[in-house]
């Protein structure tokens, strides 16, 4: 899986490309929980357009991110694509995770 | 056993010898020729010296008188004593005044002679004439009159031994060349002189090669070749037959690059010894973690039911659950458990992850199922207090997508929460058609504390069937990264409409391991089938 970085302001985006199996989701652990001890307040765009699959454990670090970074931070999800919304609503996911879409893709 | 010269003493040997014979041959060769030219120089310089203070003695003048007349006088005689102390004193062979006639120079008259006495030559007398034919002769003779040259001559190793020659022009008042000197002198000395010369420097030569060679070879013995020798065989026996290394490299102490050699081998011999060493712990370690992990998966796999059938005296329904772990312990779960004889309880989990922190929450999350289930609470109870339980100092962030179900057998109600967890397929022996069971999931357990969990209920038919599986099933990934996906699953159980349980699992495992070909399984891939006879 590939993570493009692009900080703008306190706005951090997120560009995620690929496959978040279980290896992927460990990184993507690792980049999401830099933040999770800044005190300066961002909002944290993962755009999962470009994501074919995401594993349990991708949610599971999507879950740990949630609980983690929300005190703080804004997490928001971007146009995730079919299958990746799929497995959000399977597991509940989309209960708790912000998730938005843009009106034109 | 005879010891054998090591190789390497060999080509030194060869190389010293070899190159001492060379420098023997060289400096022989260079003392000789210095050597013969000093000592030819030095013959020239006296015979010429001895030729020109004889010359000084004559009256050139009185020659044509002498040769004309043939007659000695008083002065005649008297030269020719001197002549003849000349002879006598310098050792000479012969001493000779001649007048020898162009163009070819080979008529001579002697006019004075004096010879060695006791020698072999007989003196020829005043006026005596001859033909001598002799192109080396003539031509020095015709040098010397022609261009008044003083010309020394070597005959070396005649039959008459060796001489040395050297003839001298002889002027009268007027300055014209009237006769020839010749002094002739025996250097057969000389000869015997080189030839004990070269002897003494061959013998002398090879005495101090002899001695070189030897004080050489001990030496580079001593210094070089037996310390990288101990260091071949120290290294020859560690690498053929292992075991531990000896100290006997660290007697060589040689402060240069051999001493630096072995001792860096002794370090090597040393340090593979530790690594080896180090390897069996490490490999140790591993087999026993890997031990240890076979044992834990065998535990993990003795907590899913697998008898079959599961109930034997219940002939109304059927049921068979299996797990095949992606690694040796998986995060998977499933379970059943006849509550009362009108309860019956169904749960698929699947945890987060794989390996031992899966297997270990998965262990944690059975056990509260089945504790809650055997409380008789309802599946929205269950969950809802599993849940709890699970958020409690869940600070991994691991959860578990589940499926739980209760059915009554009375009423064929089939009541379920799902966790998360992907939609069972139902078969409805009505329309004799598969379909998923959608209904909304709620948040994964372990998720989020205090969330609820909706319960729906459904009322099953006899010769109905659920099936119930974990995402390993429908995330199976072929060598070209598809998912077998649900509608691949639906297909799949199309073929198993008259099956029972084992050979439904069997048949849709069938399917998955046809479509991933041989990628390697990369999820805990669990199943469950039951169906209500009635």
């Amino acid at each position: 899986m590939e993570i493009i970085e692009h900080v703008d302001g306190t706005v951090v985006n997120y560009t995620l490309k690929g496959r978040i199996d279980i290896n992927a989701s460990q990184s993507l652990d690792v980049e999401l929980s830099k933040y999770s001890g800044s005190p300066f307040s961002r909002t944290i765009i993962l755009d999962f357009s470009a994501v074919d699959y995401i594993s349990s454990a991708g949610i599971r670090v999507l879950l740990s991110a949630h609980k983690n970074l929300t005190k703080n931070h804004e997490l928001i999800i971007k146009n995730p694509s079919s299958f990746c919304q799929q497995v959000f609503t399977i597991t509940g996911a989309d209960i708790f995770l912000r998730i938005e879409n843009d009106i034109y893709k | 056993m005879r010891k054998r010269l090591p190789v390497i003493t060999k080509k030194l040997l060869f190389t010293i010898i070899s190159s001492g014979v060379l420098l023997c041959t060289v400096v022989f060769i260079a003392g000789v020729l210095s050597f013969s030219r000093q000592f030819k120089t030095q013959y020239d310089s006296s015979i010429r010296a001895i030729g020109a203070a004889a010359r000084e003695c004559l009256s050139p003048n009185d020659f044509a008188t002498y040769i004309s007349t043939k007659q000695t006088d008083k002065k005649y005689d008297s030269i020719n004593t001197i002549l003849q102390d000349f002879v006598d004193k310098f050792e000479l062979n012969v001493l000779y005044i001649s007048s020898v006639l162009p163009p070819d120079y080979s008529h001579i008259t002697y006019i004075f002679n004096s010879v060695k006495k006791g020698g072999k030559w007989k003196p020829f007398p005043l006026g005596y004439e001859e033909d001598y034919f002799e192109p080396n002769y003539n031509a020095s003779t015709k040098r010397v009159f022609e261009n008044g040259e003083t010309i020394v001559r070597h005959t070396l190793k005649t039959r008459n031994g060796s001489h040395i020659t050297a003839q001298l022009p002889v002027k009268d008042s007027t300055g014209k060349i009237i006769a020839v000197l010749g002094v002739q002198k025996d250097i057969q000395e000389f000869v015997n002189a080189r030839h004990s010369f070269m002897l003494l420097v061959i013998i002398v030569e090879l005495i101090f090669a002899l001695i070189f060679t030897l004080i050489f070879t001990i030496d580079f013995n001593r210094r070089f070749i037996k310390p990288i020798i101990l260091v071949t065989k120290e290294a020859d026996h560690f690498a053929s037959y292992g075991g531990k290394p000896g100290d006997i490299l660290l007697s060589i102490k040689n402060q240069d690059e051999i001493g630096i050699l072995a001792h860096t081998v002794h370090q090597m011999e040393y340090d593979v010894c530790r690594n080896i060493e180090q390897l069996t712990q490490v490999t140790a370690e591993k087999e026993r973690i890997s031990t240890e992990l076979s044992l834990a998966a065998k535990i993990q796999m003795e907590m899913l039911p697998k008898e079959y059938p599961p109930f034997p005296e219940r002939k109304d329904f059927e049921l068979y659950g299996s797990m095949s772990p992606a690694k040796e312990v998986g995060g998977d779960l499933y379970d059943y458990l006849l509550l009362n004889d009108d309860h019956l309880l169904l749960v698929v989990g699947d945890v987060s992850g794989k390996g031992v922190s899966a297997a270990l929450f998965m262990a944690k999350c059975k056990v509260l199922l089945d504790l809650y289930a055997k409380l008789s609470l309802t599946p929205k109870q269950i969950f809802e207090r599993a849940n709890t339980q699970l958020c409690k100092g869940n600070d991994t962030g691991l959860f578990v997508t589940s499926w739980l179900g209760i059915f009554t057998f009375s009423t064929g109600e089939l009541s379920s929460v799902n966790a998360g967890h992907p939609y069972p397929v139902l078969y409805r022996k009505d329309d004799d058609s598969f379909s998923f069971l959608k209904e909304k999931p709620n948040l994964v357990l372990a998720g989020m504390d205090g969330i609820p969990y909706n319960e729906h209920k459904i009322t099953l038919q006899k010769g109905d069937k659920i099936f119930i599986y974990t995402d390993g099933v429908t995330e199976a990934t072929s060598s070209k990264l598809e998912l077998f996906g649900n509608q691949r699953l639906l297909t799949a159980m199309e073929k198993t409409k008259n099956m029972d349980a084992p050979k439904t699992l069997e048949t849709i495992r069938a399917q998955i391991d046809k479509f991933t070909e041989d990628t390697e399984q990369f999820d805990d891939i669990t199943m469950m089938s039951f169906e209500w006879r009635g």
